[in-house]
C-alpha cells in the first residue's frame, strides 16, 4: 500500500470574534473554543499505480484529507502513513516523494521567472541537471510552457500559471501526486493538457494520483476509482460505473406527444410502474431506474395508450446524481 | 460637503475600529517609547537643573504630549493612497458621489477620533498618573489645544496625502514613506524637542509645516506662553493646515489627469 | 501524441546542442548543491536578484531606511550640545553603544524580516503550505523569502558611529577588537530569538495583527545605558525581554565599566541560547499550523 490510513480525523477549533474593544483583548487570550470537525474517521487504501478521484462539496474535507497526505497539516488522531512515512513528522524527507498543485494558489514565488523558480526548485529537490532538461523537455512538449519560461510568475495568466505549477511540482519526478482542484477555472485546452499530462504520468511512469475536483468530468476521464467524501466521512469509495450503481442508476424518458398531453390516459398508461411522470407543454418527462424498469417495456406501455410523436432516453448526468446523492444523504 | 464629511467620517470609525487589534499594538508600541524617553529625559535631569532654556517637569510634559499625540495624527494616508492608485481603486473612488480630498480627510479624521479614544487620551492619563506629565493649569488651555490637535491632524493628513500623491506620481511609496516619517521625526517635536536645535537651524524649524504637529500643541498643552502670545503658533498651525490642504486639491487634480490620459 | 520534434521550434530551443547540463531554455542551472549551505547561498542569491533588479526601488528604499535610522543620530547630537553627558555617559560613549546596537539591528533587519511576514502572509493567507511542501527548514526558507539587503547601509551607518565614537573613547585591547564582530552577531541572534520566540504567538492566536512590532519597539532600550533606568525596568530589559544584552552588556566592557562585566561574558551564551531555543520552540508551534481554506 502507498497510502494507508485509518481512522484518521481532524478538528479545527473555531470561534466567533467578540465584539468591541474588550472583546478583542480578550480574544487574544482565548485558547478553546468549539471543536468543528474536518475529517471523520477516514479509512483509506491506495496502492501504487492508482488514480483515485476524491469528489464532494465544498467543506466536505477533501482538502484537509489532502493536506493530511502531504504533511502539511497534523492529524488530531488516527494513523496515517504514505510510502511507510508518517507525513507529518517526517515531512522533509515525506515532501521529497511527492508533486503538490493547489488550483486556488501558486507555489512559485510571484516575483521569480519561471526558469528561476524552476532551477531552484531542481536545486532543493537534488534533481540531477540532465534529468532536468529532461523534465523541461516534457514539460514543453506536453504543457507547452516554453515560451512562458522568462516571464515573471506574476505576469501569467491563470492558464499559464497552472501549466506551470503543475510542471514546478513533477520536476523531481515524484512517484506520488496530488492535484487539489487543479483545472479549477481554466479553459477546455489547458484542462485536455493537463489531464492528458496526468494520464500519460501514470501510465508511463506509474506515478499514482490523487485528485480533488467538481468536476466529475475530470473524473470520468482520469479516475478509475472514485471516493465520494462529505462532512468528512467516505460515503462511497469504487469505480465511476460503481459511482453511478450506487447513486442509483437513473434514466429519463422524454416523450413527445400528438397534441395535447391527456393526464388520465398518461396516469392509465403508467399504472403499476415504478416511474415518476413531469409534464411540460406536450412533453412528459419520466425518470426511472435502470435496475427497477427496462426502457423498452416503458415505451411498450406508453405507445399503447397515447399518441407518441418521438422519444428519447437519457443517462443522467453524474454531476445531478452526485448532488441528488448529497441531498438524500443529508436528508 | 456635509453628507461627505459624515460618511466619510463614519467609513473611517468603523475601519478603525475593526482594527483594534492594530490600536492596541499602537498603544503599546507608543507607551514603550514613552517610557524610554521618560527615563532619558528624567536621568538628564538629575545632574542639571534646565536643558536649552527648559527646566525637568517642563521638558518632560512637552516631550510626551509631543510623542503620545502622534498615536492622534499618525496618518496613514500616504500609504492607503498610493496603494490605491498601484492598484487601481482609485478608478473605483472616482465613481462614487464625493469629493475625493474631502472623503479622504473625513475619513482620516474618524480614524483619529477613534485612536484619540482608545490610545491618546488613556496614554496622556496614563503619563499623568505614572511619568509626571503635568495637566494644564489654566483653563482655556482645553479648548486652545483641542483646537491645536484639529490642526496638527490637519497638517498631518496634508502632508501625508502629498506624498501619497508623490508616490503615484513617482511609482514608488516605500522611499518617501520613509522620508515623511523622517522629516516628521526630526522637525515635529514628536522624537526630538525643536529647542535643543542650535539658534538659526531653530528658528529655521520652526516656520516648517512640521512643528505645527507636535511642538506647537505640546508648547500649548505646557502652557510656555500666554493666552494672546498662544494664538501666535496656532495661526501658524492654521495657515500651514489650510496651505497643505488646498495645495493637496490642486494637485490631486492634477493626479487625476495624469491618471486619465496614461490609463493607470 | 505530438511530434517530439514541435520543442525545437520553441522560443527558447535550439540555441546550443543539447547534451550540456543546464543550458537547455537557457536555464543556469548547474544540478544539485554539493552541500545544504551551497543551497541555501544560491536560494539566498536568488532573492537577492529579484531585489537588485528594481534598482532605482531598492536605493529609495535603501535611503529611507537609513534616513529613519539617522534621525538618532540628530537627536544625539542636539541633545549633547546642551549637555555634557547623561549620568556619567558621555557622546562618544553613548554614540559607540548606539552604534553597536545599530549595526546588530541593521543585520538583523538583514536576515530576519520575514518574522513581520510570519502572521499575515505564511499563516493566514496560507503560504506556509508552499513552505511545508518542500523539503527545506520552513524559517530558514521564509526568512530567505525576506531577505533585505536594503537594510545593510543602516548596519555601515551603526559602523560609522562607532568609527566616530572611537578617537573619543580610550583604545581597545587587540582581544577587544577580535572579539567585537562575535558580540555584534550575537546581539542579532538576542533580537532574533526574541522575536522569534513571539511570533510563535501567531500559531495560537490567529489574527492578522501582530504583536511584535512592540517587542521590537521595545529593544529600542538596547541603546540606552542600563543604569538610567528604574530597577524593575532594568531587570525587566535583563531577564524577561533581554535586550540589554543585545549592545549594553558588550559595550559596558569596551567603555571601561566593570558593573556589567558578567552580563559581557555571558552576551554570546545568552544569544546563541535565546535563538536556538526559540528556533525549537517554533518548530514546535509549526505544528499547530492550520492551513486556512481547510
Amino acid at each position: 500500500m502507498l497510502i494507508e490510513a485509518h481512522q484518521l480525523r481532524r478538528t479545527f477549533s473555531s470561534f466567533e470574534r467578540r465584539q468591541g474593544l474588550s472583546g478583542a483583548v480578550r480574544d487574544l487570550f482565548r485558547t478553546g473554543g468549539q471543536e468543528r470537525v474536518a475529517v471523520e474517521g477516514l479509512d483509506l487504501r491506495v496502492r501504487p499505480g492508482e488514480v483515485v478521484g476524491f469528489i464532494g462539496p465544498n467543506g466536505a474535507g477533501k482538502s484537509t484529507t489532502i493536506k493530511m497526505m502531504t504533511g502539511v497539516l497534523a492529524p488530531s488522531s488516527g494513523t496515517l502513513r504514505v510510502g511507510g512515512l508518517e507525513p507529518h513528522r517526517q515531512r522533509q524527507e515525506h515532501v521529497r516523494r511527492i508533486g503538490v498543485v493547489y488550483g486556488q494558489r501558486t507555489q512559485l514565488w510571484w516575483d521569480l521567472a519561471v526558469i528561476e523558480a524552476f532551477d531552484l526548485l531542481a536545486g532543493i529537490f537534488e534533481v540531477p541537471a540532465a534529468v532536468y532538461r529532461q523534465r523541461l523537455e516534457l514539460f514543453d512538449r506536453e504543457l507547452g510552457i516554453g515560451p512562458l519560461l522568462r516571464q515573471p510568475v506574476r505576469e501569467l495568466s491563470l492558464g499559464q500559471r497552472m501549466r506551470c505549477d503543475l510542471a514546478a511540482a513533477l520536476i523531481h519526478a515524484p512517484p506520488l501526486l496530488f492535484l487539489d482542484e487543479p483545472t479549477i477555472g481554466l479553459d477546455v485546452e489547458v484542462k485536455r493538457r493537463i489531464r492528458e499530462l496526468v494520464a500519460r504520468l501514470n501510465r508511463e511512469e506509474g506515478t499514482t494520483v490523487l485528485l480533488t475536483t467538481h468536476d466529475l468530468a475530470e473524473v470520468e476521464a482520469l479516475c478509475p476509482r472514485v471516493v465520494l467524501i462529505d462532512h468528512g466521512r467516505i460515503l462511497l469509495d469504487g469505480s465511476v460505473g460503481e459511482l453511478r450503481e450506487r447513486l442509483g442508476g437513473w434514466r429519463r424518458l422524454v416523450v413527445e406527444l400528438e397534441g395535447e398531453v391527456d393526464p388520465g390516459a398518461l396516469s392509465a398508461a403508467l399504472e403499476g410502474l415504478p416511474v415518476t411522470p413531469t409534464l411540460t407543454a406536450g412533453q412528459v418527462e419520466l425518470r426511472f431506474r435502470r435496475s427497477e424498469l427496462s426502457a423498452p417495456l416503458l415505451i411498450q406501455a406508453l405507445s399503447a395508450r397515447l399518441p407518441v410523436r418521438d422519444l428519447s432516453v437519457e443517462e443522467e448526468d453524474i454531476e445531478e446524481a452526485v448532488a441528488r446523492f448529497y441531498g438524500e444523504q443529508r436528508a | 460637503m456635509i453628507p461627505t464629511l459624515r460618511t466619510g467620517l463614519a467609513l473611517g470609525v468603523k475601519l478603525a475600529l475593526a482594527y483594534r487589534f492594530e490600536a492596541l499594538v499602537q498603544l503599546l508600541s507608543a507607551s514603550v517609547v514613552a517610557l524610554l524617553s521618560w527615563s532619558l529625559w528624567t536621568a538628564v535631569f538629575r545632574d542639571r537643573a534646565t536643558v536649552a532654556g527648559q527646566d525637568g517637569p517642563g521638558m518632560i510634559s512637552y516631550v510626551l504630549v509631543a510623542w503620545l499625540i502622534t498615536t492622534f495624527y499618525g496618518s496613514r494616508v500616504d500609504q492607503e493612497l498610493a496603494a490605491r492608485f498601484r492598484e487601481g481603486l482609485i478608478a473605483v473612488d472616482l465613481l462614487r458621489p464625493w469629493d475625493l480630498h474631502l472623503h479622504t480627510y473625513a475619513r482620516d479624521l474618524g480614524r483619529a477620533g477613534v485612536a484619540l479614544l482608545l490610545s491618546t487620551i488613556p496614554l496622556l492619563l496614563l503619563a499623568g498618573s505614572l511619568l509626571g506629565l503635568k495637566p494644564p493649569e489654566q483653563l482655556w488651555t482645553w479648548p486652545v489645544f483641542a483646537l491645536s490637535l484639529l490642526l496638527s491632524h490637519a497638517i498631518g493628513f496634508g502632508f501625508a496625502f502629498l506624498v501619497g500623491l508623490a508616490s503615484f506620481r513617482l511609482r514608488n511609496a516605500a522611499g518617501l514613506t520613509h522620508l515623511k516619517a523622517t522629516l516628521i521625526g526630526v522637525f515635529s517635536g514628536s522624537l526630538i524637542p525643536l529647542d535643543l536645535f542650535p539658534e538659526p537651524i531653530r528658528s529655521l524649524v520652526l516656520l516648517l509645516p512640521f512643528q505645527g504637529m507636535s511642538h506647537t500643541p505640546a508648547i500649548l498643552f505646557t502652557e510656555r506662553l500666554p493666552f494672546v502670545q498662544a494664538m501666535g503658533p496656532l495661526l501658524v498651525q492654521l495657515l500651514w493646515a489650510l496651505a497643505l490642504m488646498l495645495l493637496g486639491r490642486f494637485l490631486l487634480r492634477g493626479a487625476l489627469r495624469a491618471l486619465v490620459v496614461q490609463g493607470g | 501524441m505530438r511530434p517530439s520534434s514541435r520543442s525545437v521550434h520553441g522560443p527558447s530551443f535550439g540555441r546550443r546542442p543539447a547534451g550540456q547540463p543546464g543550458d537547455t531554455f537557457g536555464s543556469g542551472y548547474p544540478g544539485p548543491a554539493r552541500s545544504r549551505l551551497g543551497l541555501w547561498l544560491r536560494y539566498a542569491a536568488m532573492r537577492a536578484k529579484v531585489r537588485l533588479a528594481y534598482r532605482g526601488d531598492f536605493a529609495l528604499h535603501a535611503l529611507g531606511d537609513l534616513l529613519v535610522a539617522g534621525i538618532a543620530i540628530v537627536f544625539l547630537v542636539s541633545l549633547f550640545s546642551h549637555i555634557p553627558h547623561i549620568r556619567g555617559w558621555s557622546f562618544p560613549e553613548i554614540l559607540f553603544l548606539w552604534g553597536m546596537g545599530e549595526v546588530s539591528t541593521g543585520l538583523f533587519f538583514v536576515l530576519f524580516q520575514g518574522l513581520w511576514a510570519l502572521n499575515q502572509q505564511y499563516l493566514l493567507r496560507g503560504e506556509m503550505d508552499r513552505v511545508l511542501l518542500r523539503p527545506l527548514d520552513p524559517y530558514g526558507q521564509i526568512m530567505v523569502d525576506h531577505l533585505n539587503l536594503e537594510d545593510l547601509p543602516i548596519v555601515l551607518l551603526g559602523l560609522a558611529m562607532i568609527g566616530w565614537a572611537l578617537p573619543g573613547l580610550p583604545a581597545f585591547s587587540l582581544a577587544q577588537w577580535l572579539l567585537l564582530p562575535l558580540f555584534l552577531l550575537c546581539g542579532v541572534l538576542v533580537l532574533a530569538g526574541t522575536l522569534t520566540l513571539f511570533s510563535c504567538l501567531g500559531f495560537l492566536i490567529h489574527h492578522r495583527g501582530t504583536a511584535i512590532g512592540v517587542v521590537y519597539q521595545a529593544s529600542a532600550f538596547n541603546r540606552y545605558p542600563l543604569d538610567i533606568f528604574p530597577r524593575p525596568l532594568q531587570r525587566l530589559l535583563t531577564f524577561v525581554l533581554p535586550f540589554a544584552f543585545i549592545a549594553f552588556f558588550p559595550a559596558s566592557w569596551y567603555l571601561g565599566r566593570t558593573e556589567w562585566l558578567l552580563g559581557a561574558a555571558v552576551q554570546p551564551l545568552v544569544g546563541v541560547g535565546l535563538f536556538v531555543g526559540a528556533r525549537w520552540l517554533w518548530g514546535r508551534a509549526l505544528r499547530r499550523y492550520r492551513s486556512p481554506g481547510s
